[in-house]
């Protein structure tokens, strides 16, 4: 059963996985180009790498987030076109159900995972790196890999629970987490918004992770 | 005899417009059981209910001894679905679908899959999505039969489909409950495919089973009498009034449920007469029924 779950989800979000694991698979080589290619004119060469880095970590993170949530709303649309019909007349339990298609998206989070690994690994083998840079690919791609399943982890509990309202709670929770962010930039620290703000991203915080270092090298 | 479905006292309501009230059914094993019903009439929601789709608000669901909702796996893996719109994955092809479907069910039947295919004329790497609604219809009655299930509940299986693909699947589950003893719900508006088929029938209108009985007394008891000097009442006639209409010359046209040939006496006794009596074939039955239903609720409210 699994395994026609896993490979009815490969068929529908391939595409999708395909063109992440391209992008995080390159995105290391990009980084590097940027930083050797004198983006940064003027700078020491360590330097010049490392700040390279910064915005494709950037990306990095963003895909990470829009990774974890297509795979959740692609499938799920794909069922909801039929108005879930199919797996409702499947003859097993809706939770159990709903426990394979979560292990079958988190199965396929994987591949832009080691892509992204591989990239950093293969970019590093061509690069030099400069004495006073250490490179981190494994901690990139685990970093990549929690944020993509944290992300996917909330929607997929948000779209199950509850259905065709999911993506108004989303939108309500994103507008309230920007505007806790904004206040708390805009009044000041040590105010309420704020210590609200730093709680959640910084760690024990759930979203610690979007605010860690996303570079593939470091001093 | 088991019943292969019994409902008792559902009740089921979305929003204010529409809901299904204490609908009581009883579907008997091996009866292919025709569910009527004029469109938006409840039959697909029913179906949903029984099927533990929906949780309904009240009342008692059981398929093949399971009690739906809470144990609707249990019934669904004995059960074959053919719903009214196509449900199947639209990237897969023919033959991944089969397989996809053939996971879920242990007595899936290889052999009888392939057979049906072949007969069907669908092609295994035809995708799903490029499916006309004929072969669709097929594929979704090919997955259903080859299942091997003890009940098959077919929401308007034919509809839309051509005459030809029409007898082809009907043909086909004809041969299947013939082999295998199986019980069949089919739910549909046209009732001339009904009558070739159906050995009960349950008829429903605005989310009420308004009449449940054998085909035989469907087409037999229904008549249309001519009757002169009709009495002002039916109070205590051991038949049912569905409609009367005035005629010229004084008579009246009545439209009765639950006729037998010796039921001229009770005009008699009130110095009634019936001047003819007319069979309704199913059609002119089902509409009566549902004229019939349709006054008395006016008159209830």
């Amino acid at each position: 059963m699994f395994t026609q779950i896993l490979r009815t989800q490969f068929k529908v979000t391939r595409t999708l996985v395909a063109a992440f694991a391209v992008t995080t698979f390159a995105a290391p080589a990009l980084a590097w180009r940027i930083g050797a290619s004198g983006g940064y004119p003027g700078t020491p060469s360590a330097l010049a790498v490392r700040a390279g880095f910064e915005p494709v970590g950037l990306i990095l993170m963003s895909a990470a987030c829009l990774l974890g949530f297509l795979l959740v709303a692609v499938p799920w649309n794909v069922d909801g076109a039929s108005r879930h019909v199919y797996p409702l007349s499947l003859p097993l339990p809706w939770r159990r159900y709903v426990s394979m298609r979560f292990g079958a998206g988190a199965l396929l989070l994987l591949l832009p995972v080691l892509s992204l690994w591989l990239g950093a690994l293969v970019t590093l083998a061509l690069m030099e790196l400069p004495a006073t840079l250490r490179a981190y690919p494994g901690g990139l791609a685990i970093r990549f890999g929690f944020a993509s399943l944290l992300v996917y982890a909330f929607t997929f509990l948000l779209q199950y629970l509850a259905g065709r309202r999911a993506p108004v709670i989303l939108l309500v929770l994103l507008i309230v987490v920007a505007a806790v962010g904004v206040l708390g930039a805009a009044v000041g620290a040590g105010r309420g918004a704020e210590q609200f703000f730093r709680l959640i991203t910084e760690w024990p915080g759930p979203l610690s992770i979007f605010a860690a270092e996303w570079r593939l090298v470091d001093v | 005899m088991t019943d292969a479905i019994r409902i008792r006292d559902l009740t089921w309501r979305a929003g204010r417009d529409f809901a299904i009230r204490d609908l009581s059914m009883t579907v008997p094993t091996g009866a292919i059981y025709g569910f009527l019903g004029p469109n938006g009439s409840g039959k697909t929601t029913t179906i949903r209910l029984m099927l533990g789709m929906l949780p309904p608000a009240d009342g008692q669901i059981e398929v093949l001894g399971h009690s739906v909702p809470r144990f609707a796996h249990r019934a669904l893996a004995r059960v074959g679905f053919v719903p009214e719109r196509l449900h199947l994955y639209p990237m897969l092809t023919v033959e991944e679908s089969i397989r996809f479907h053939r996971a879920f069910y242990p007595a899936f039947d290889d052999a009888e899959a392939e057979r049906l295919r072949r007969r069907f004329g669908l092609r295994e790497e035809q995708l799903v999505s490029r499916l006309s609604k004929g072969e669709a219809g097929k594929l979704m009655m090919l997955l259903a039969l080859a299942q091997r299930a003890e009940l098959l509940v077919l929401d308007e299986p034919t509809d839309g489909l051509d005459p030809v693909i029409r007898r082809e699947v009907l043909s086909a589950l004809v041969e299947y409950v013939e082999s295998r003893a199986a019980t069949v719900f089919i739910s549909s508006h046209l009732v001339h495919e009904q009558e070739r088929i159906c050995d009960w029938i349950g008829v429903m209108d605005g989310g009420r089973l308004i009449a449940e009985l054998p085909m035989q007394e469907f087409r037999s008891g229904i008549k249309r009498l001519r009757i002169a000097q009709a009495p002002p009442t039916q109070d205590a006639a051991p038949f049912a009034l569905l409609s009367r209409e005035a005629l010229p010359l004084r008579d009246e046209e009545w439209v009765v449920r639950g006729w037998q040939p010796g039921m001229r006496e009770w005009f008699q006794r009130a110095g009634a007469e019936v001047r003819d009596i007319q069979d309704l074939d199913l059609e002119d039955s089902f509409v009566e029924l549902l004229r019939g239903a349709r006054d008395n609720a006016e008159e209830t409210r």
